[in-house]
């Protein structure tokens, strides 16, 4: 088993890259760009946020495993966050699907910035203080 | 819709094995390992499947009541099975 420290390193890696293309994607769905842009943007979603969301989930459970937290209360609550942040970039990934085919995303995806930025600052919240 | 179906049907499998194989293996026989394997496989096919529902909602258009019903059946026994035969008759 790799060391803690670096597979924590290489989570917060493939969170950040998760983060940054869905607050990417969301600019897009609000605001639909040219379609050149969507193309390179849905490409992007495809071979880059897309898999970094799943080695930032394997990479989770094997923290969860190794660091023994399973029986904190704390980590429950935060897969919640982790859930609905997962659940959120799926949906871009369809409204993405929708856009390139000339249909118009759901207008509540206009508010994903925000509940990203909500999801994130809980997840940190939880994983730095762990409360319980 | 083939890749939900798949995840939906792992993730099916993989909760009944933990649920009727691993867990009574740690609690009754002492054998921890099950566990280890399946609780992620379950998790991580779980996430995925949450993934597909969003994305499949939105690109067709499902009602929200629907979309938020086939998530919440992922957590059921048994329930993935017949949303994948639903899926299929679409």
């Amino acid at each position: 088993m790799p060391d803690y420290s670096l597979l924590k390193i290489l989570h917060m890696a493939a969170a950040t890259i998760v983060v940054i293309g869905i607050l990417l994607t969301a600019t897009a769905v609000a605001k639909p760009p040219p379609a050149a842009r969507l193309a390179a943007l849905r490409k992007w979603d495809l071979f880059v946020t897309a898999p970094a969301l799943v080695v930032l989930w394997i990479l989770g459970v094997i923290l969860a495993i190794d660091g023994h937290w399973f029986p904190s209360i704390w980590l429950p609550l935060k897969l919640v966050f982790v859930l609905a942040l997962s659940a959120l970039h799926g949906m871009q990934a369809g409204a993405l699907k929708r856009l390139q085919r000339g249909q118009p995303a759901p207008a509540f995806l206009r508010f994903a910035p925000y509940l990203v930025i909500a999801c994130v600052a809980a997840i940190l919240a939880l994983v730095e203080t762990k409360p319980f | 819709m083939p890749l939900l179906r798949a995840v939906a049907l792992v993730e099916a499998v993989a909760f009944l094995a933990l649920l009727f194989i691993a867990v009574p293996l740690k609690h009754l026989a002492g054998i921890p390992e099950p566990v280890l394997v399946l609780g992620p496989v379950h998790g991580i096919a779980f996430l995925a499947y949450v993934w597909l529902i969003g994305r499949e909602a939105v690109e067709r258009d499902w009602p929200p009541d629907r979309a938020l019903w086939l998530a919440l059946a992922g957590l059921i026994p048994l329930a993935p099975f017949f949303i994948v035969r639903s899926l299929r008759s679409e």
